[in-house]
């Protein structure tokens, strides 16, 4: 670089970052021109410089950035400091956002698998052209779909973008009439999202990233934010620093890095969480310390079927207890304080193994009106085999208090990918659900789904019965009963729990029998179980919608082309779809018209209108589902049944990118669209409160100043929910419990950011933590291999004393990156009966010297 | 809030830190590829001026300004990674509560690609 333009970059490099700590807007003079907006093209200062707004591809945080490229190349990326949720910083690992488009082994071109005894290893895959690819695709489709829907599946990610997302939901639901979708938030989210949908029916956080800013008290359960949401994270230090009475609690059960810098740690044995909650909610009811007023305004009391099991067998979800999981009766506050009571301060200690004095230190600082406090959670509470119930757990303190939707005050589900709220729970990727909210089962539900697509009264009946969630798709696999998936945006070779049966180790001959096509930007584990693998464009190569755990939805532009042959993922599904539906008629007219005609032209290949036009175009039938206005036929299901679809508006397409992401519900006050930053919450709607929503449907004046207008009376339910043992507890033969969980520098398994040479040179192995207590005892040391076995099945890998957690004695932590070591080949299926998300954290394992 | 008059450009002296040389060593000289990026340092309020002169006494590493507890800091690197690097080390000073990326310019190494 030459001095000068070294010194202009140097010079715009610091003003933007002076500007950042200030928290002031900087354009980005000095290197292109104008502020970024709408993928204008702006003057550069060398070169023809464009530059486009983007969000970060890695983390659950969904940190905006502005991407400048020239000559088809990225060259910078900074913090977009318009962005609400992360004003212009980003996390070290910004740094690689570019990289992880340029890994040297980028699929460009379609690859097809001739042998699938070839399955399982490097290799067996040939180049193919896009026709050979996609007509077999299709062919095994149609055929798996004419012969047996039941056999065919999706598997889709809270990564793949929100227009790609909807059309696959639309395809799969409306076009091939299957409910066997799901992604793999399912992993991830369905504990947070049946929380939500159980104690408040509607899907989403109340509040906000800016919580952080104002929080006194900061509560993590089962989180470690500082390795798993950085950026997030350096706002909650950022607000301890401002003000030294802030205090922070962590909650875990090993210390962590998040540990690390907590004023205080709560250690607590696998799965006694529920004790620990439930002994704070009764200390505040039998000491008078609840607010009463927000209960009298506010809550309703439940209590739901108990002693519920575990799924350890395929069966479970159609057994009778399986089936009476969902079930709540309604009870009195007096009863809902009795099946509290036995949860005394001491039986929690028991449970738990945390002192008696730390639970009633934390019960006292819930008590204390004077200061605000922001529970924050992750994995350790989703992943759980009671994830759902404590879920509830933290929302019944949090509301008894009358601690919820009010700034800095309130119960904050942190999500684990980008868009696993924009895509995965908001545009009905899951068996069960369909756009916005809406579920397959629910009449209404579905005639409001046919009016807005243009289906005939009654055609979407067919799928009223959801169809296989996660772990019953890859059960049913490995069977032998599915003979078609597709996976895009995932690795599920890597990240599903019981890989020893899912990768048929074994006799097990599903996963090498059924056809896969998996839709990848690098060669995976998942791959290798490919018969034909989809090449992708991606990230910043097309357009694409994130939408982040602060219900923030946000557009990443398009700013380079994607190498060789890879192409949008969303014209692989049109190309799929128009193949599959060829000579099918929906209510008397083309399917394939009926359903994606508008923005596909099946003739000629191709979209009717560049990236931007054809995202407009599919975001404003989506957003159709949140402004019945739009259709007439909608507006009348809306009124009729009572659905209130318009309460989480969303906003014209373009309003996103002009304002660097906008947090929904966005109301339209004449004629100007504005955000929402804290739902629920009384207070002027220019300052992000939820007045719209407040004056509309709920009422003003209530106690806390909030009011719960989408949930059932307006009351949201207080379910008591007891404490159950761990799926397994260990024993003589498995005496250890296994942890896993995800590290700072790799994003998941590892498929892009294991190609970043620093980032894999810096964690370049997947460790075993281990107490030095447990090692002594097991005549181990570090750097010692071990194989660790469940009753799943087994793995090896490296022991370390020194890791970046410390485990106690009789727990041990892996990162699960790593397909070299596959740690997920030991870990358990087992599920949460209500949400079916897989609990990773605790198997029973032993661990042996080899 | 800081006030605006702070957003300044330019190497600037931090309170008791000697102002650091335009190009510290150890970065890449002119005509050499070079990858610059700047960041926003927190620390702990009382550490910050030692921070600063830590941070700046670090090859290819400029502090800018000081916000309170926050530094603005370039790196000059050849490369992402040794970017990278270099910024995961700040967190092992002593005093540094968060590394925040704000900004990089990778051009050079787009353009050698
Ligand atoms: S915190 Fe997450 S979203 Fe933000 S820059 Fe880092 S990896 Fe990206």
């Amino acid at each position: 670089m030459e001095l000068t333009r070294r010194k202009f970059v140097k010079t715009t490099a610091v003003a933007l970052a002076s500007a950042a700590a200030a928290g002031t807007m900087a354009t980005m003079a000095g290197c292109a021109g104008e502020p970024a907006k709408g993928g204008a093209q702006a003057p550069a200062g060398q070169g023809d410089v464009t530059r486009t707004v983007g969000v970060c591809r890695f983390c659950g945080c969904g940190c905006g950035v502005i991407v400048e490229a020239r000559d088809g190349r990225l060259v910078s990326v900074t913090g977009d400091p318009e962005n609400g949720s992360n004003r212009g910083l980003n996390c070290v690992k910004g740094y690689y956002l570019a990289s992880a488009l340029y890994g040297d082994d980028r699929l460009t071109t379609p690859l097809v698998r001739d042998d699938k005894a070839t399955k399982g290893a490097p290799g067996g895959l040939r180049e193919a052209t896009w026709d050979e690819a996609l007509d077999l695709v299709a062919s095994k489709l149609r055929e798996t779909w004419k012969a047996d829907k039941s056999r065919l599946a999706f598997w889709g990610s809270g990564q793949q973008p929100i227009v790609e997302g909807y059309c696959t939901a639309k395809f799969w639901k409306a076009g091939l009439l299957s409910n066997n979708i799901d992604p793999n938030a399912r992993l991830c989210m369905a504990s947070a999202v049946v929380g939500f949908m159980n104690v408040f029916q509607t899907d989403e956080p109340a509040g906000c990233y800016a919580d952080i800013d104002e929080a006194d008290v900061f509560v993590t359960w089962g989180a470690n934010m500082a390795e798993a949401h950085p950026m997030l994270y350096s706002r909650l230090t950022a607000r301890k620093l401002a003000d030294d009475r802030v205090r922070h609690y962590d909650l875990t059960t090993l210390r962590t890095r998040t540990s690390a810098s907590a004023d205080k740690v709560l250690m607590f044995k696998p799965g006694a969480d529920i004790a620990i909650a439930n002994a704070i909610a009764s200390y505040l009811v039998e000491n008078n310390l609840y607010d009463k007023a927000f209960v009298a305004d506010h809550l309703q009391f439940k209590q739901g079927t108990e002693n519920i099991g575990n799924a350890f067998e395929d069966g479970y979800d159609a057994s009778e207890t399986g089936q009476s999981v969902d079930a709540v009766t309604s009870i009195t506050f007096e009863e809902y304080a009795a099946r509290l009571a036995p949860y005394t301060l001491e039986y929690a200690e028991e449970v738990s193994g945390v002192p008696a004095a730390d639970i009633q230190e934390l019960a006292e600082v819930f008590a204390d009106k004077s200061r605000k406090v922001l529970s924050l959670w992750t994995m350790g509470v989703n992943q759980h085999n009671r994830g759902t119930w404590m879920n509830h757990c933290i929302y019944n303190i949090h509301l008894l208090t009358g601690r919820y939707a009010r700034p800095g005050d309130g119960a904050f589900s942190l999500t684990g990918q980008p868009t696993a709220c924009g895509t995965a729970r908001e545009v009905g990727t899951f068996s069960h659900r369909l756009p916005a909210d809406l579920l397959v089962a629910q009449e209404p539900h579905r005639r409001y789904t046919e009016a807005i697509w243009s289906l005939p009264e009654g055609y979407l009946d067919a799928i009223a019965k959801p169809g296989f969630h996660t772990v019953k798709m890859f059960r049913e696999l490995s069977k032998g009963n599915i003979d078609f998936l597709w996976s895009a945006h995932n690795n599920w070779a890597v990240s599903l729990p019981n890989l020893t049966r899912f990768l048929g180790r074994g006799d097990k001959r599903g996963v090498i029998d059924a056809f896969i096509c998996v839709s990848e930007v690098y060669p995976t584990l998942s791959t290798q179980y490919a018969d034909v693998v989809l090449p992708a464009a991606m990230w910043v190569e097309r357009e694409g919608q994130f939408g982040n755990g602060e219900r923030r939805t946000a557009v990443f532009e398009k700013a380079v082309d994607p190498p060789g042959d890879a192409r949008w993922d969303l014209w692989m599904l049109m190309e799929v779809a128009k193949r599959v539906l060829a000579g099918e008629q929906i209510g008397g007219k083309d399917a394939f018209d009926v359903l994606f005609g508008a923005w596909y032209d099946p003739e000629a290949g191709a979209f009717r209108g560049t990236d931007r036009e054809v995202s407009r175009a599919i975001w404003e039938e989506y957003r159709t589902f949140s402004n019945p206005a739009l259709n007439e036929a909608a507006a009348a299901i809306n009124e009729s049944a009572g659905l209130k679809m318009e309460a989480k508006q969303l906003a014209p397409y373009d309003l996103y990118i002009d304002n660097h992401g906008l947090t929904w519900p966005v109301r339209e006050v004449d004629g100007e669209w504005l955000p929402t930053l804290w739902r629920f919450c009384d207070g002027p709607q220019a300052d992000g409160f939820d007045e719209q929503g407040v004056e509309r449907y709920g009422e003003h004046d209530r106690a806390g100043g909030v009011s719960f207008y989408k949930s059932a009376g307006k009351r949201p339910s207080v379910v008591f929910r007891p404490w159950e043992p761990p799926a397994e507890i260990p024993d003589d033969e498995y005496p250890f419990y296994l942890c896993t969980g995800r590290l700072l520098e790799h994003w998941h398994t590892g498929s892009m950011t294991r190609r970043i040479a620093e980032l894999d040179r810096a964690l370049p192995e997947a460790l075993l933590d281990v107490n030095p207590a447990d090692c002594e005892r097991l005549g181990v040391k570090d750097g010692d291999r071990v194989r660790v076995t469940s009753r799943y099945g087994s793995c090896d890998i490296t022991v370390s004393t020194t890791g970046r957690t410390a485990p106690p004695e009789g727990i041990v932590f892996a990162p699960f990156f790593a397909e070299e070591t596959l740690i997920n080949l030991v870990v358990q299926d087992v599920y949460c009966p209500l949400s079916k998300e897989p609990d990773y954290k605790k198997t029973t394992v032993s661990i042996e010297k080899i | 809030m800081m006030a605006s008059d702070q957003v300044a450009v330019g190497p600037r002296g931090v309170d008791g830190v000697p102002e650091p040389a335009p190009v510290a060593s150890g970065a890449p000289t002119a005509g050499e590829p070079v990858v610059i990026s700047s960041l926003v340092v927190e620390t702990a309020p009382e550490l910050a001026g030692a921070v600063a002169g830590e941070l700046a006494a670090l090859p290819g590493v400029e502090v800018h300004e000081r916000q309170g507890h926050k530094l603005v800091v370039t790196i000059e690197a050849a490369s992402v990674e040794a970017s990278h690097a270099r910024a995961s080390s700040f967190i092992q000073v002593a005093g540094v509560t968060g590394v925040n990326l704000v900004y990089c310019n990778f051009e050079d190494e787009a353009a050698a690609r």
